[in-house]
């Protein structure tokens, strides 16, 4: 942690400002969205394991047979499953999506059974295929790893904008990674709330001498400086030097904080600027709370300043506590693995556990999804230009693929029709028999396609492999955007 | 409650009678159990264990293995636990230079002695459940299958690879977890399980049938005497000399640099779980051979690439086995 002093203090003040800098793009990425409608953004929430079916779907009263759906808006909280219950106040920003496969990551597994010496760990086909929908790498002696540029790059590659980031990866590691550059390349990944931000930022801290007093500063300089201390400043030193200043020093902050709302005006010109972007990009962060909070924070001011348009956020591991289980139950082995009624030693004690296991991830969705909710944007909120998809490698801690749980949020600028809870009947034939229906719903792949369709990626008809084989050497199609989502 | 048997094969041994050194260090001819034991209500008792054993020397013989000496003979307090803890009573090498023989129905490992089932019939069970499968096994001749302590199991992990095992000797494996008949301290409801999927040791409650069986058979053989010198622990076992000291909160590169300053090195993983003693909690350890044992991480050298390498840990808190990030921070014992 920086020493802070009076010559740091009046630094991170802006009166210093040599050490000081904030890439240009800041500055001009703010007045020109300001010009135009918000941009689409998309966000990634990725937790580990699987859900429990019974307990995460709605209670529907349509036929398991046939694609039906139910609308979202008129339910009441005690009508809503039990796993997505923390999420009933956003029900009209939620599209919660039932019976989609991951449809290549079971054609994986029918590959690796029939060869010899392959990971076919189903955590790690699910991790590899989440977000690449292609074979992995099989990599001898160790383990399945991702075989493509995952979905998030992919997207980034296309929507980022020049001098911005193309997309950021925060959170934790579960076991692989989910996102990759390329083939056995995992993306970097960002843990530390605190570097992520000043990534973000550009903040750069005071190198080993510290810079001397300063002269009195012109008024230009001060601009110029406080448009780098800005976003340096006010979330990063704030937070962490805030408790321990004097009155005086108190005083000085707050005229800093009345600088920056001075150059956000500025940014936007007269009238308190004319777009939306420049209104809602707001850098005064506290990174106050857990990870959690903190990522979901540093999301929404990485969109509402346009720094980048694709996050992936990857949580971190809940203790049994965290969900209300007994400590000497072991998370893997005991509850998920025992979840649901197929497996050997199921019970409906594990059953509960591993629903509130993942009551607990929807309140922290929630969580995520409250804070880009919380910003105004154009004539919604900064949710509202988001999708956000809440996805898992596995569909049930017993390591079903299909039967996917779902859950996207925000309409990614009215792209999705949202408050709907929508069924797929079965349309394909999985592509491997491994005690599971082989009649199964329609595969992820299509759903990205939707996803990047969404950003605006209208030319693209697949993504990751285009076809694989059923169970019975049939070509099941993976081209084309998931049906009824718009 | 004291096993007839076991008194029987320690008689047949005789007292090994560990002597003191010429330069004073303590010989301990006993293997963990030799200290207090946790009291049926899972209490630690290991407190006095430095003084415990140093009382013990004078009186120590060789026993069977995992088993305790009292009174001049070999016993346990407990039947359902005996033969279930402690260390090893053979060197703890890695995957490469393991030599299992498949033998028909069986395999031979020529490191250890042990003869383990060589394929698993596919299905989980409770810990009981899992006990009673190998007692009633009868295969490749023999009808002394047992479920593998965790040491013992721990001789057959590959934890750098999925399924983490060797699939030539094992073909077809379930790469799942697998009970151990090891149980902890503190955890009357529990016992050891190795996940054959990754690589870890996890403690999983007894009761769920959420583990699958690999027999073992063999002898465990006695626990020759591990000898304190020169702030060593020399395990005759395994062959290792231990740091009797340690260090706590350094990286991945930290700790080996530390090692090798010393002229030593990090542990395998391995070797590294010869140092929990199930009888104990917080720390999962000797305190009598290792002073002031923390129940923390402990760096190994055995790696795990996924994706960004990592390396495996044992928390002594337990004694169970975890991945961690090169850079973030764990305790060092290192060996030579």
């Amino acid at each position: 942690m920086p020493k802070l002093d009076r010559r740091r203090f009046l630094t991170a003040l802006g009166l210093g400002a040599g050490s000081l800098y904030l890439p240009s793009v800041i500055g001009r990425g703010s007045r020109a969205a300001a010009q135009a409608a918000p941009p689409t953004r998309i966000a990634f929430f990725i937790t580990p394991h699987g859900m429990v079916p019974p307990t995460w779907q709605m209670r529907d009263p349509g036929s398991l047979a046939t694609d039906h759906e139910l609308d979202l808006r008129g339910l009441a909280e005690s009508d809503f499953s039990r796993t997505f219950q923390p999420l009933h106040s956003l029900r009209d920003k939620l599209l919660i999506l039932d019976n989609l496969t991951m449809a290549t990551s079971i054609a994986e597994s029918k590959r690796v059974r029939n060869g010899n010496g392959h990971d076919g760990n189903e955590h790690h086909l699910g991790q590899a295929h989440l977000l690449t929908s292609t074979w992995s790498v099989q990599r001898s002696g160790s383990t399945a790893i991702g075989g493509g540029r995952s979905l998030d790059l992919t997207i980034g590659d296309a929507v980022g904008v020049p001098g911005r980031f193309a997309n950021r990866i925060y959170g934790f590691r579960h076991q692989h990674p989910y996102s990759f550059a390329a083939a056995n390349e995992p993306a970097p990944r960002e843990e530390s709330p605190s570097a992520a931000f000043r990534d973000l930022m550009g903040f750069l801290p005071s190198g080993p001498s510290e810079p001397s007093e300063p002269a009195p500063p012109t008024r230009a300089e001060r601009l110029r400086a406080a448009r780098g201390s800005v976003l340096d400043f006010a979330a990063g030193e704030f937070e962490r030097t805030a408790p321990r200043l004097s009155r005086e020093d108190r005083q000085k902050l707050e005229r800093h904080r009345q600088l920056i709302r001075d150059l956000e005006l500025s940014f936007g010109g007269p009238g308190g600027g004319s777009g939306p972007v420049g209104r809602a990009c707001d850098p005064n962060v506290t990174l106050e709370g857990n990870a959690l909070r903190q990522f979901a924070r540093l999301t929404a001011l990485a969109f509402s300043c346009d720094v980048t348009r694709v996050v992936t956020y990857v949580t971190g591991h809940l203790q049994n506590a965290d969900f209300g289980a007994p400590s000497h139950l072991n998370m893997h082995q005991d509850i998920a693995h025992n979840s649901t009624s197929d497996a050997g030693g199921y019970s409906p004690t594990m059953a509960e556990h591993m629903t509130n296991y993942n009551r607990a991830y929807a309140a922290q969705f929630a969580t995520f999804l409250q804070e880009l909710d919380s910003v105004p944007e154009g004539d919604g909120t900064l949710l509202d230009h988001t999708v956000v998809v809440w996805c898992t490698e596995l569909s049930t801690g017993t390591h079903w693929r299909d039967r996917m749980p779902r859950v996207l949020a925000g309409g990614a600028g009215g792209y999705f029709r949202t408050g709907r809870y929508v069924y797929y009947a079965p349309t394909n034939v999985s592509p491997f028999s491994w005690g599971r229906p082989t009649d199964v719903g329609p595969a992820e792949s299509h759903l990205h396609v939707s996803l990047m369709h969404a950003m605006g990626m209208r030319d693209r008809d697949s993504f990751g492999l285009s076809q694989i084989e059923d169970h019975n050497g049939a070509t099941i199609s993976l081209r084309g955007p998931l049906p009824r989502l718009t | 409650m004291r096993s007839l048997a076991l008194f029987f094969f320690g008689a047949l041994l005789g007292c090994g009678g560990a002597v003191a050194e010429p330069d004073g260090a303590v010989v301990d001819a006993a293997p963990f159990d030799a200290g207090p034991l946790v009291d049926a209500a899972g209490g630690d008792a290991a407190g006095d264990a430095a003084g415990d054993a140093a009382s013990d020397v004078g009186e120590a013989c060789s026993c069977p293995a995992f088993e305790r000496c009292e009174d001049a003979t070999c016993a346990c307090d407990d039947d359902a636990l005996c033969g279930t803890r402690g260390r090893a009573g053979f060197p703890l090498v890695p995957p490469a230079a393991r030599a299992l023989v498949a033998d028909g129905e069986v395999v031979r490992d020529e490191v250890t002695g042990l003869v383990w089932q060589r394929t698993t019939d596919g299905t989980p069970r409770t810990f009981e459940a899992a006990r009673a499968y190998c007692a009633a096994l009868t295969l490749g001749g023999r009808t002394d299958w047992r479920l593998p302590a965790r040491v013992e199991l721990v001789t057959i992990l590959d934890a750098e690879r999925t399924p983490s095992l060797d699939v030539d000797a094992f073909p077809a494996p379930i790469a799942d977890y697998h009970w151990t008949a090891s149980r902890p301290a503190g955890a009357p409801d529990a016992a050891f399980a190795i996940y054959f999927g990754q690589g870890e040791t996890v403690v999983a409650a007894a009761d769920v049938a959420g583990a699958h069986v690999r027999c073992v058979a063999g002898e465990r053989g006695p626990v020759p005497a591990s000898r304190v010198a020169e702030g060593l622990v020399h395990d005759e076992a395994t062959g290792l000399a231990w740091d009797r000291e340690h260090a706590e909160g350094l990286t991945f590169a930290e700790a080996e640099t530390r090692c090798q300053a010393r002229g030593a090195r990090l542990p395998s993983l391995y070797e590294l779980h010869d140092l929990v003693d199930e009888a104990r909690q917080a720390p999962a350890a000797d305190t009598a051979r290792f002073p002031d044992f923390p129940a923390a991480p402990f760096w190994s050298t055995t790696p795990r690439d996924f994706g960004e390498i990592l390396a495996w840990v044992v928390s002594f808190d337990r004694g169970e086995s975890a991945l961690l990030e090169l850079g973030r921070e764990a305790a060092v014992r290192c060996v030579r």
